[in-house]
């Protein structure tokens, strides 16, 4: 193992907000961690073998996501097309802000191509915010609710 | 609703007349039974004709019930599951709601509330068809676009081949001389960015007469009336599903981009003024064609625009 190269790592992570680092070369995985304060509430997101430079470079502006983000899950829209909060005019819509839904539950519709695209909730939770209006065009990945999981 | 013993009957009763005790003792039931039966039929549509003590089967059913349509198919998985209803209020509704295996056909002789988009009315007859397929494509909801276009295309391509030229209005209601004469309402489920199944509603003005469409009269056609011909409903359902079933396989194994160049040969009002009318919003331009999604493609005074949703329709002389 190049001794420069772990050096080099310490030095690179110290003074930043990285706790921990992990790699793997061919003769085995290596995990450098940090203390760096309190313990806020992280997610525990599988971190997979991670490249050092990459690492170094993409998680500072990553700290910098809102906290809204952070907290609550977003229903994007999978498909470029029209957005609809009920089954058909006039009738009620599929949810309101506040409703609790589960996985599976269906949330609004996307037309495109005359297609009406049931689109189900992923998570179970309840409906915190509906970002867009019915009857309005939407964009591939655009963001449609904030969901705050339970 | 007609078992196999009911099909015995109609088989040996077909251009003869054969007596109703021949009948009980070659089916090995009592004569009561077969006189039930027979009534049964004949409450089913079959015209079956009493000839002294025994029946004769003079024309059968204009139901379109499993055993009428099926000697017909030529489908290798649409249409293995076959449900018929005399009515119910939309077979999309009924397609839905249960769990129907890929491939399951799901007809009505009339719907009571059929739909079209949004709320819209779909007027059934009863001369017409009307069912709903259900498919389990599992693809990802960006190819569910081009996938929705093998329905138009099909019914297109069976039309042709009874000798009806047709044209799709984008994205797939089928037109003959500027009227509608069928749509399509697709209704698919989407978990993440995978649609697992979709239920495709056609419904087809068939035989209907003028009276029979009388309050749609202004935008809506029936094959009868273009053509003074009357169509049989069984060879032209087999004919519309046996298409389906070629484009869907070859959409599954891969030749995707054949349907977008098909829809564009086949398009109504390409190179004309159009307008695009989804909710509040209008759009005009000409009709150049179609995106490498299926989307509408318009010059517009803002230049050229894609657009995924709304009603197409010719812009008159008098909005200009």
């Amino acid at each position: 193992m190049d001794k420069e190269l772990l050096f080099e790592i310490i030095e690179k992570i110290k003074g930043t907000n990285i706790e921990e680092v992990e790699f793997e070369t061919e003769n085995g995985r290596i995990r450098i961690k940090q203390f760096i304060g309190e313990r806020k509430q992280i997610t525990p997101v599988q971190q997979p073998v991670v490249e050092i430079k990459e690492e170094i470079v993409s998680s500072v502006p990553t700290k910098v996501e809102t906290k809204e983000e952070k907290k609550y899950h977003v229903i994007k829209s999978p498909l470029v097309g029209t957005f609809y909060r009920a089954p058909s005019p006039g009738a009620p819509p599929f949810v309101e802000e506040g409703d609790i839904v589960s996985k599976g539950q269906v949330v609004c519709i996307i037309e495109a191509l005359k297609v009406m695209n049931e689109i189900e909730s992923d998570v179970d939770g309840r409906v915190v915010k509906i970002l867009v209006e019915n009857g309005q065009p939407v964009e591939y990945g655009q963001e449609l609710m904030y969901i705050e999981p339970r | 609703m007609i078992d196999s013993v009911d099909k015995k009957i109609l088989e040996l009763i077909d251009k003869r007349v054969v007596s109703g005790e021949k009948l009980a003792e070659e089916l090995g039931i009592t004569r009561t039974a077969v006189w039930k039966r027979v009534k049964k039929l004949r409450n089913l549509g079959y015209n079956i004709e009493s000839r002294g003590n025994g029946y004769i089967l003079k024309s059968r059913t204009e139901l379109l019930l499993e055993n009428e349509v099926r000697p017909f198919f030529k489908t290798s998985f649409i249409g293995k599951r076959y449900v018929f209803f005399k009515e119910i209020d939309s077979t999309n509704t009924y397609a839905r709601k249960s769990v129907f295996e890929d491939g399951t056909v799901v007809l009505a002789q009339k719907q009571s509330s059929g739909r079209g988009r949004r709320g819209r009315k779909w007027v059934s007859s009863g001369k017409g068809l009307y069912f709903s397929i259900v498919l389990k494509p599992s693809i990802p909801v960006s190819e569910v676009l081009k996938f929705s276009l093998i329905f138009p295309l099909s019914i297109l391509d069976a039309l042709s081949r009874s000798g009806i030229s047709s044209k799709i209005k984008w994205p797939n209601d089928i037109y003959i001389n500027g009227k509608k004469v069928s749509g399509i309402l697709i209704e698919s489920d989407t978990e993440g960015e995978i649609t697992n199944r979709a239920v495709v509603g056609i419904g087809i003005n068939v035989n209907d007469s003028l009276e029979d469409i009388k309050e749609i009269e202004d935008i809506a056609t029936s094959l009868h009336i273009e053509t003074g011909k009357y169509f049989d409903r069984k060879l032209l359902l087999s004919e519309i599903l046996f298409q389906i079933e070629q484009r869907y396989i070859s959409f599954l194994t891969g030749k995707k981009d054949e349907i977008l160049k098909d829809l564009e040969k086949n398009m109504l009002w390409i190179g004309e003024d159009v307008v695009l009318t989804d909710g509040n919003s209008k759009t005009e331009g000409k009709l150049i064609g179609i995106n490498n999604y299926g989307g509408i493609r318009l010059k517009t005074e803002n230049g050229i625009l894609d657009i995924f949703s709304g009603d197409l329709s010719l812009r008159k002389v008098d909005d200009v």
